[in-house]
């Protein structure tokens, strides 16, 4: 995502919360943020924070705690994106039906609800995307998951969340593999599901 | 390494991997084979995927 296209979506954020249409100097930015009553926008967090989140499209080493989404934000890499943010706890809306890259997405942080179905359908290497230890809540499109995808960590798991990450899987044709804590109980049906769409499952 | 079937199970110790994923326990998928997981040690397992995170950070 180009940097004029961050700026414009904040931008629009803005011009959406305060009901007006016209040009925002990046100058004037900040104030207009801070004079929007009730907060909104796309996070919980201090301006500058959230800020430099939007335009570097990184959430890395941050200490928000919440991320809400109410603009636009379909990047393409989430690479690193929230990397690192150890008081992370829940976010809503992350747009990843764009997004070719999510390694060490979640690595490292504290997520534990991930609101709202993630597309993986066109990332290439997730991998390492979930390296993190509380997160219990997330959902895939269905069928979305194509390649090597690790949730070693992730020993918290809810079973709606283990269920989805199941059907999140698409049929594959060469060997990938799903890596599952080995605290998580798994049904023979759903061992056979995984092997059955051409997953390996590691535990 | 135990061998049941289409389950491998790495022995007391040691971890299962194809080069890129970890683990104890393997159910291989219908387009995997056993011939590509192979048993190191808990340690290097653990210096393995230590070493990918920090490569990944300067990369």
């Amino acid at each position: 995502m180009a940097l004029i296209d961050k700026l414009t979506a904040i931008g629009n954020a803005i011009r959406e919360k305060t009901g007006t249409t016209d040009l925002i100097p990046l100058a004037d930015m900040p104030q207009a943020i801070l004079n929007i009553e009730g907060g909104g926008g796309a996070s919980t967090g201090n301006y500058e924070e959230v800020f430099n989140a939007l335009v570097n499209a990184s959430f890395m080493n941050t200490n928000l705690e919440r991320v809400d989404f109410y603009i636009a934000n379909p990047f393409t890499s989430h690479n690193n994106l929230f990397r690192n943010t150890g008081k992370l706890k829940y976010i809503k809306g992350v747009n990843m039906s764009k997004s070719t890259a999510a390694r060490f997405m979640f690595t490292n942080s504290a997520i534990e609800t991930i609101e709202e179905p993630l597309d993986f359908s066109r990332v290439s290497d997730p991998m390492n995307a979930f390296a993190c230890d509380h997160l219990t809540e997330v959902r895939f499109v269905s069928g979305t998951i194509k390649k090597t995808i690790s949730f070693n960590r992730c020993a918290k798991l809810s079973a709606q969340s283990i269920q989805s990450i199941i059907d999140g899987l698409a049929t594959v044709t060469t060997a990938q593999t799903l890596t599952l804590n080995s605290a998580i109980i798994l049904t023979d049906e759903q061992k056979a599901t995984i092997t059955a769409k051409g997953w390996t499952l590691a535990q | 390494m135990i061998i049941n079937d289409n389950i491998l199970q790495a022995d007391e110790g040691m971890t299962l991997t194809n080069g890129e994923a970890f683990g104890k326990t393997i159910y291989l998928g219908i387009n995997d084979d056993k011939s590509n997981w192979r048993e190191i040690t808990d340690i290097e397992a653990e210096e393995l995927q230590k070493v990918e995170e920090e490569l990944d950070v300067l990369s």
